[in-house]
């Protein structure tokens, strides 16, 4: 593993304007405010928090489908915010993005094979036996016998989709893969296959994975590292097991807590955060998690605080740490 | 069992469709207690969403058919019932729905309140009355639940739209609505599934406290077994269009007796552990396996499994499981 990271970002913003019914511009949606990390090659790294915290406009505005408001992506030693689509294609060869379902991009009046020949031809001056060859190889790798590769999709099962949306994705080489939400939406055996099966193509490729995700228990399973978010912000980074095993964060507690345990004590009985995230239109001065935390203070109404080291992690909270009475069971 | 709120027996349906019949209910049993917590598990496709609708009796009128069975609740067959009656008395009003995605069960062009009272114009416990009195009585209700699911301004939240409120907001605001008429059994269909984490342990835990402190019965389908542990009294586990195993939360989660159960708990996703898959995929249900539905899947399969649909059998007083070998020992069922 080289010491350099593969991604570098640095007080990446992403603002969405806000229009009244005229079109004049009346606020600012602030998705991503000064986001900063590093991704280290060959480490999956979690990206998590609840609907709405920009987790998924994050890993859009990596990939270039949002251009960055201001701040800076630094992928394989190559500035690439800020660039248009254009201008960053060769660069952004190697990152790759994958939706939810991947199976539902495959156009349903292509064959397999000319789904997965489609991003060769576009990035690559491949030969079509060369081509071939290389598509034959990832079909291998994601479990699929060479015969699929004259169906079409609706002529193999939505599992089997999956697996050739993943090999599309595959067959440029990526050296890092953002996924979006990949089990989402899942059955719980489902999900198993599918994580397997991202993990071992991390092995054979020597992939590098963001994995943006708000079901804490995959999470936990698979990534190295992990990023909370909330409100467009990170507000704890570390090692997976520092941060399960001792969150810093209030938020971060509060988010574990409410993850139901089979055989622990039950959250309907322990919960406590109550009510919901504010709107991101309209965010509350210093620290936005104040008008929920249980230990808010008049410091935190004032002074947004900053992602400083706290122990093992980084923590973005006036007053981190672990609070007397565990949260957890 | 004389207790029983809701009984059904031996219920199969069908939905026909261009490629053939699909039976997606095989012959299932399941009874309710009065107050009871119940939850329905199963992956997609297993039947859970067809038979809460076969219990409210809105199953889609000309593609579903029901071949066999009874549904007795509170001694009345539905399925005997005229639908006029069924609509008046049964529906909407002593079972109520909860749906999975509240954001599209409301219209978007009608605020929150005029859809409240549109419900109690015909579903008001207190339809006997008319005229002021019971506008007011049903407007004290209507505030009294909205300050039960803890939105604290009923007067401020009846004038807004749907759009106006967040998704855990229109959540409540469904629980509310299904427990203004009085009911004694609320299906609740993935209720938290659009949620996120957060809000979904506030749903549940007002969920689990409303049903408790209201007496009433919830039927409550789900594919996370995470979230029927937290509220359930009991789970039924579904395969297929099957009920294989039953048992109290308890048991269900120490002792389970069907391989199909002991599975789906071997994929929860646990630190420290692989991650085991059901090798497999979900059956095709025009053309589903004979016997045991989950036999081409199962290491314990025979040629028993593949002849017949196992009986139910007690691994306790309790517990039931419908398998020719199961994890446990046990007796046959009376």
């Amino acid at each position: 593993m080289s010491a350099d990271p593969i991604l570098r970002v640095q007080a990446l913003r992403k603002y969405f304007p806000v229009r009244n019914v005229w079109k004049r511009r009346i606020g600012w949606l602030k998705a991503l405010d000064d986001v900063s990390f590093d991704v280290r090659r060959g480490e999956i790294l979690g990206i998590v928090g609840e609907s709405g915290c920009g987790k998924s406009t994050l890993g859009k505005t990596l990939m270039g489908i949002h251009l960055a408001t201001s701040g800076s992506v630094v992928f394989e030693g190559h500035e690439i915010a800020g660039l248009t689509p254009q201008q960053s294609r060769k660069h952004r060869e190697h990152l790759q993005y994958c939706y939810q379902d991947p199976g539902a991009s495959l156009d349903p009046r292509w064959t397999i094979r000319g789904a997965l020949h489609e991003p060769l031809i576009v990035h690559t001056q491949l030969g079509e036996a060369e081509r071939e060859a290389r598509v034959r190889e990832i079909l291998a790798a994601v479990g699929l016998p060479a015969t699929h590769l004259d169906l079409y999709p609706h002529e193999i099962s939505g599992g089997q989709q999956r697996r050739v949306g993943l090999a599309r994705i595959l067959t440029l080489k990526p050296s890092v893969v953002i996924f979006d939400e990949p089990t989402s939406g899942l059955d719980v055996s489902v999900q198993a296959t599918i994580l397997n099966l991202l993990l071992s193509l991390r092995q054979e490729f020597g992939l590098t994975y963001l994995f943006i995700s708000h079901d804490l228990a995959v999470v936990r399973l698979i990534c190295q590292r992990v990023a909370v978010m909330y409100l467009g912000r990170i507000v704890e980074i570390g090692e997976t097991e520092a941060i399960f095993n001792a969150p810093s964060h209030p938020y971060t507690q509060s988010l574990l807590a409410a993850i139901p345990r089979i055989g622990g004590a039950r959250v309907t009985d322990t919960f406590a955060l109550e009510g919901e995230p504010p709107s991101p239109t309209n965010l509350p001065s210093g620290c936005r998690f104040r008008t929920r935390c249980a230990r808010a203070a008049a410091l935190c109404a004032e002074a947004e605080p900053g992602l400083e080291p706290f122990g093992d992690v980084r923590v973005a909270c006036h007053f981190p740490g672990v609070v007397a009475q565990s949260l957890r069971a | 069992m004389t207790d029983e709120l809701i009984a059904v027996r031996g219920l199969r349906v069908s939905f026909g469709s261009d490629a053939g019949i699909a039976r997606v209910l095989d012959g299932v049993d399941l009874s309710i207690r009065a107050g009871e917590i119940r939850g329905l598990v199963g992956e997609s496709g297993c039947g859970k969403t067809t038979l809460a609708r076969a219990i409210l009796g809105i199953l889609p009128r000309g593609a579903a058919r029901i071949d066999a069975g009874t549904i007795r609740f509170q001694g009345a067959d539905l399925l005997a019932m005229p639908e006029a009656q069924l609509a008046d008395q049964v529906r909407g009003r002593s079972i109520t729905y909860i749906p999975q995605d509240p954001s599209t069960a409301f219209n978007p062009v009608f605020t929150i309140g005029t859809q409240i009272f549109d419900l109690m114009r015909f579903k008001s416990p207190l339809a006997g009355e008319r005229g002021r009195a019971r506008q007011e009585a049903d407007r004290a209700r209507i505030e009294k639940f909205l300050r039960l699911v803890q939105l604290p301004n009923p007067d401020a939240v009846l004038r807004k739209y749907p759009h106006e409120v967040s998704g855990g907001q229109r959540q409540r605001l469904m629980i509310a609505m299904a427990l203004l008429t009085e009911p004694r059994l609320v299906i609740a269909d993935e209720p938290t599934t659009a949620l996120d984490v957060t809000v979904q342990a506030q749903i549940l835990k007002l969920l689990k406290g409303l049903a408790r402190d209201q007496g009433v019965a919830v039927l409550f389908t789900t594919h996370d077994l995470g979230a029927a542990y937290e509220i359930c009294d009991r789970i039924t586990v579904m395969y297929a269009g099957q009920e294989v195993e039953e048992a109290p939360v308890d048991g269900f989660f120490d002792r389970p007796s069907h391989p199909y159960t002991r599975k789906l708990l071997d994929s929860l996703p646990s630190a420290g552990t692989a991650i085991l898959g059901i090798p497999g995929e979900i059956p095709r249900l025009i053309d589903p396996p004979s016997g045991c539905r989950f036999h081409p899947r199962c290491e314990r399969t025979t040629e028993a499994c593949r002849g017949e649909r196992p009986h139910a059998a007690l691994v306790d007083a309790t517990h039931i499981v419908r398998c020719h070998h199961p994890l446990h020992e046990v007796e046959r069922a009376g």
